[in-house]
């Protein structure tokens, strides 16, 4: 058949088989209930009255029925249920950047859109505008980029000076190198004795530019569309409002925030020259010459510091929508008689026999009439069965009907 | 605003069931609040009390079941259990009441369940139960009595929700149904003032109740004491007016020393209810009441046997009046018979009549014609003979054309005749259903049809005889007129069958009326043995503890109700004998609802308001109208053929005095022949009675009357001295017991049955009966005004 859904593979979610003569799918009592965690919802009915908007997001709906009835402004909405992404503007700290990466981190990716469900309708007359959703939802939103590394000012660097003895790590954002003494004043003996071979490192942190900001995450995509099968034997009255589209592709967070430049604040040195020097303000010594590798280090450190180039963030892609995902077809009785369980046909059976005794003359009527198009062409015995049973119900009916009107609308 | 009646104030508190300021009475219950499964029971519940009181509890709660007489939906309320379980007589539905239930995480299966005979919902649109999100449509004309929506794991592991209606009535909670039945009863008796709808309610609780019980399951015990009740308010005939069948002077006794034995008691259980609340109830307290259950059930076992007797000579004379009636049903169908064959001999002679006119007319028009012709060429004397033959003809055409009318006529009487023979033999169906009817319910066992309103035989009532009555007699008349053979003996044979007939029913319902009340004591009787021993197995339980239960505590609100209920009763016969005695509606309602005290004062305010109309009233003195005498042609030809002769007294027959009462009723028989030897008549009535009220004629329904007695029969004399016969009157009672004075005496105002019995009257040929004497002896009011006898002539 042109418009049959493949049945998919059971989702994890449970599966629940509904089997009422009558009953109503409430927006409003479906709202709190256990059946809005089934995976799988079956339910079949003679009557299904369907009021307000139905939410089983991503499930799968099998419904047949003989009369589907829409109230106004009411759908069943299997649509992914939409996923939390990250908050535009909330920061996370451990993404930012640091004195060693001035630039902020990148944000997390948002989530997956949730793909949408399964609908199946098969009836034998749907009343009133049918409005089936299975959407997929939007991709989630992605998170915001980490600040780029915001400079310390001069004063909070000196505490970084301490008295050190022997050889000592680099700390962090420094260039370690050799000092050459230009103290004035000192002889050569003395430089021979004093100077030399001495230690030093240099922060440069108070020199630099702040980091850059971090790139936002790349946005969820759009979870996919799912299907929509709507069967019916009689024609529709008016034109359902069918739709299962892929979701839309999420929102980026914001970048990160550029870091704050450094002020121009003390340049630090520490001197170890083996015979308990202090430590000094550089400013204090300028006359110390800085060699090489420490010229080169804080040359380094000022370019990555100046930097500013552009992060870009990645975008993200909507959901697919699958071919074919939404068909409205008219159904003939044998194809709708192969959708009905025999459990589903006794049931009609006594609904009609409860009606006739109730005085409910045309719905046992209908409802008997519904039971032989489903039977017609029944091969195995049981169902050949009902067909007899309601064939002579409604010669029966038609006989009493001759001799005395009905008496019920 | 709610449209749904206010049920607090309809139903009469019942102490054993003590509603709190602090919530609905079931919620102070241990057995709700820590009981498993959560049981409420009382009368009227709201749901959302219930989920409030659910919430007090400490621990989850699995299964709820739910007893009450009417349950409101007012708000939507979510129940999380594997079994919730509804019993309830109705259930409103408020807008937007919603009853959700969800199934916990942890069960595999869930189940509603709900039994009602009554949904009314405001908002029949909306859907009111929801079963884990969804709702079955359950409207009010499509809800069965028994609901059971159920949500099992299949093979698969997929949970399946399906729906199980049907119309059985699985039994509920005993102890509700106890407190619906004593509702019930209270509201019956709630007396004066009482709206319509409060009636019917109380017939609908107790068919409710009977319906339950009557289950398989169900407590046999309940189903019978709702089944008496269903009967008792179903026998309600407000249009006929019952007569105690004593004295209103023994019924004031009676209530009196009923009152006395109330107030013994009242405060006995007034200070337990009080010690209840206050102290606690003790072991001694107990002893008190079981003494009063142990005496209640002496009491039973005297009036069984006295309802036993009483059933029985009403089984006596039932079975006596249906033999009569098979045995008039023969006579009747011969009568049939002849009357067809006089039908179809009267029809061949008219055929023939009918022929003869019509060649005689044929002949003298053709005659006239050529005698018109050839005396035209005659002479004038030929023509003017010609004139004449023509016009004799005319006649004749025209006698034709009436004979063919009676034809039609003919044709038209029988035709309503044989209807009305078809329509006396629905009657009698009718009868013999309806007597079928009454004996069936002697099997306690079969219960079930009782709570079935359709299966209630409504006897044939007063109305529908008199109307067959003057249909027959209209009916006849054609035929009468007719001189057809066999007409008067079929009308006779008629009249004494709607006679017999209506003496039947009369008899069945009174025997009916007897097996009801025997019924009742050996209910009563096996109630109140069973009370005393479970009253004993509970004293014992009891032991010193302070505390006891609710169960417990309605033994004690019962016998005290069961009191108040023999003395409501026990009033209620008085106004009954007070409206016979006085023609008066009476002024004092008793209610079940109203307190000992009420009661007492009410019995004393019956007991003022009688001396006051006694005082007020015209004297009563002795009447001692003229006799009839009852000479007239067909009534005699009756008594010969029938061997009876029915006798109708109407108001219209002594239109002076007031409140006759009749004591001795003598008959005798007059012969044209000397006969001097024991005869022996049947007096009977057929035990409806009228009279005359400042309202209009009122109709009483009373025991039917039925006695036999033997006399000499003298000579003939004059007709005015007819009271010297000796030994020919007979009094009127009830039981056959002339002694017993303390028996209600019937107005004359009804039907007066005579029968000469064949088997004890051997020889006695009724041919030469020539007159028939009756006459009357009572009391009456207004005889000052003076007073004449009806006559034979006079009478209807």
């Amino acid at each position: 058949m042109s418009g049959s859904v493949p049945a998919t593979a059971v989702p994890e979610r449970p599966a629940l088989r509904v089997l009422l003569p009558a009953v109503v799918l409430d927006a409003a009592l479906l709202a709190g209930a256990s059946a809005g965690q089934a995976g799988r919802i079956v339910v079949r009915a003679d009557t299904l009255r369907i009021a307000g908007r139905c939410l089983l997001p991503g499930a799968t709906v099998d419904i047949l029925a003989r009369r589907i009835e829409f109230a106004p402004d009411s759908a069943i909405d299997v649509s992914g249920a939409a996923v939390a992404g990250f908050d535009a503007a909330a920061r996370d700290p451990t993404r930012d950047g640091t004195a060693q990466h001035l630039d902020g981190h990148q944000g997390a990716g948002g989530p997956r859109g949730n793909d949408g469900g399964l609908i199946r309708i098969c009836a034998r007359e749907v009343v009133g505008t049918a409005t089936l959703l299975a959407n997929g939802s939007a991709g989630g939103r992605s998170q915001r980029g980490g600040d780029g590394f915001a400079h310390v000012n001069g004063q909070h660097a000196r505490r970084d000076a301490c008295p050190l003895a022997g050889d000592m790590p680099v700390p962090p954002g420094a260039v370690a190198g050799i000092v050459r003494m230009l103290m004035p004043g000192l002889d050569s003996y003395q430089r021979a004795r004093y100077g030399g071979h001495a230690q030093a490192w240099l922060r440069f942190g108070t020199l630099g530019q702040g980091g850059r900001g971090g790139a936002p995450g790349r946005p969820g995509d759009g979870g996919s569309g799912g299907r929509i099968a709507l069967r019916h034997a009689t024609p529709l009255a008016t034109t359902p409002i069918l739709a299962a589209s892929g979701g839309a592709a999420g929102q980026p967070g914001e970048s990160g925030a550029r870091g704050e430049p450094g002020a121009d604040g003390t340049h630090v040195l520490l001197v170890n020259l083996g015979h308990g020097f202090e430590v000094h303000d550089i400013d204090m010594y300028w006359q110390y010459e800085l060699q090489g590798e420490l010229m080169s280090g804080l040359a380094q450190l000022r370019a990555a510091a100046a930097s500013a180039a552009e992060i870009v963030a990645e975008p993200a892609e909507a959901g697919r929508t699958l071919p074919d995902a939404v068909s409205c077809t008219p159904a003939s009785n044998d194809e709708l008689a192969s959708e009905c369980p025999l459990d589903y046909l006794e049931l009609i059976r006594a609904g009609a026999s409860r009606d006739i005794a109730r005085a409910k003359r045309s719905r046992g009527l209908a409802r008997y009439e519904w039971l032989a198009e489903l039977t017609r062409n029944a091969t195995d015995q049981a169902r050949q069965d009902l067909h007899a049973a309601a064939t002579k119900a409604m010669a029966a009916l038609a006989s009493a009907a001759i001799a005395l009107p009905a008496t019920d609308g | 605003m709610s449209a749904f009646p206010c049920w607090t104030e309809i139903y009469p508190p019942a102490r054993s069931f003590p509603a709190t300021q602090a919530g609905p009475a079931w919620s102070v219950d241990q057995q709700f609040l820590g009981g498993r499964p959560a049981k409420v029971r009382d009368l009227f519940v709201d749901l959302a009390d219930v989920a409030t009181a659910l919430r007090r509890r400490d621990d989850a709660v699995d299964a709820i079941e739910i007893h009450a007489d009417v349950l409101r939906i007012g708000a939507p309320v979510s129940f999380t259990a594997q079994l919730v379980r509804i019993h309830v007589r109705r259930i409103e539905v408020g807008c937007g009441g919603v009853l959700q239930v969800e199934q916990p995480a942890n069960a595999g299966e869930c189940a509603l369940e709900i039994v009602s005979d009554e949904l009314v919902i405001e908002n029949a649109a909306s859907p009111w139960i929801s079963f884990r999100g969804f709702a079955p449509q359950l409207p009010p004309d499509e809800m069965s009595r028994r609901v059971y929506l159920q949500c099992t794991r299949g093979t698969t592991g997929d949970a399946l929700i399906t729906l199980g209606t049907t119309d059985e009535v699985p039994p509920g909670d005993g102890l509700l149904g106890e407190l619906q039945l004593l509702t019930a009863m209270r509201l019956r008796h709630r007396g004066a003032g009482a709206a319509p709808q409060v009636a019917e309610l109380s017939l609908r609780i107790a068919s409710w109740v009977n319906r339950s019980q009557t289950h398989a399951e169900g407590d046999s015990r309940l189903a019978l004491e709702s089944a008496l009740l269903l009967e008792r308010l179903r026998t309600l005939r407000p249009e006929l007016h019952a007569v105690p069948s004593l004295r209103l002077e023994r019924y004031s006794h009676l209530a009196e020393r009923t009152a006395n034995a109330l107030r013994a008691i009242d405060d006995e259980c007034t200070h337990l209810f009080d010690a209840v609340a206050d102290i606690g109830l003790r072991n001694g307290d107990a002893e008190v009441v079981l003494g009063h259950y142990r005496n209640c059930a002496a009491l039973s076992q005297n009036l069984l046997q006295e309802a036993r007797r009483d059933e029985a000579a009403a089984a006596a004379a039932c079975a006596a009046s249906r033999r009569k009636l098979e045995a008039q049903k023969s006579k009747l169908e011969q009568a049939r018979k002849t009357f067809q064959e006089g039908c179809d001999e009267k029809t061949r002679q008219l055929k023939l009549e009918a022929g003869v006119g019509i060649g005689g007319a044929v002949l003298a028009v053709v005659v006239g014609v050529l005698a018109t012709v050839f005396g035209s060429a005659n002479g004038p004397a030929a023509a003017a003979q010609g004139v004449q033959g023509a016009a004799t003809a005319a006649r004749q055409l025209s006698r034709l054309l009436q004979i063919l009318n009676r034809i039609w006529d003919l044709v038209k009487a029988v035709r309503a005749t044989l209807e009305l023979l078809m329509t006396a033999q629905k009657v009698y169906e009718a009868v013999a259903k309806n007597l079928a009817g009454r004996q069936a319910i002697t099997e306690a066992s079969r219960l079930t049809s009782w709570s079935d309103p359709a299966s209630g035989h409504d006897p044939v009532g007063v109305a529908d005889w008199e109307a067959l009555r003057v249909e027959v007699r209209a009916a006849f008349d054609e035929a009468l007129k007719m001189e057809i053979s066999g007409a008067t003996e079929l009308l006779a044979a008629i009249e004494v069958f709607i006679i017999l007939s209506e003496e039947a029913v009369n008899t069945g319902v009174h025997q009916a009326r007897c097996m009801q009340v025997r019924l009742q004591r050996e209910w009563e009787l096996q109630r109140d043995t069973t009370d005393a021993a479970a009253v004993e197995a509970r004293r014992t339980m009891l032991g010193k503890r302070a505390e006891i239960d609710r169960a417990t505590l309605m033994f004690y609100e019962r016998i005290q109700d069961q009191l108040k209920l023999q003395l409501v009763r026990a009033i209620g016969n008085m106004r009954d004998a007070y409206r016979y005695c006085t023609l008066r509606e009476p002024g004092f309602a008793p209610s079940l609802t109203d307190s000992g005290a009420t009661l007492y004062a009410l019995l004393a305010s019956a007991e003022a308001e009688l001396t006051q109309f006694l005082e007020n009233s015209q004297r009563m003195s002795t009447w001692t109208p003229t006799a009839y005498r009852i000479w007239e042609r067909r009534a005699l030809d009756e008594l010969t053929t029938e061997r009876t002769l029915s006798w109708t007294i109407s108001l219209h027959n002594y239109p002076r005095v007031e409140r006759i009462r009749i004591s001795e009723v003598h008959v005798w028989l007059v012969c044209s022949k000397p006969c001097y030897r024991n005869i022996s008549i049947l007096v009977s009535t057929p035990g409806i009675y009228k009279d005359r009220t400042p309202a209009g004629p009122i109709e009483f329904a009373a025991a039917p009357f039925s006695s036999t007695f033997q006399y000499n029969l003298l000579p003939p004399r004059s007709h005015g001295d007819a009271r010297d016969h000796r030994g020919r009157s007979v009094h009127i009672t009830l039981h056959g017991d002339d002694a017993d004075k303390s028996r209600f005496e019937p107005t004359p105002f009804t039907t007066w049955r005579i029968h000469i019995p064949a088997d004890l009257n051997h020889g006695l040929d009724l041919a030469d009966v020539e007159e028939i004497g009756l006459e009357f002896r009572g009391t009456a009011a207004g005889i000052d005004a003076g007073e004449t006898a009806g006559t034979a002539e006079a009478s209807p």
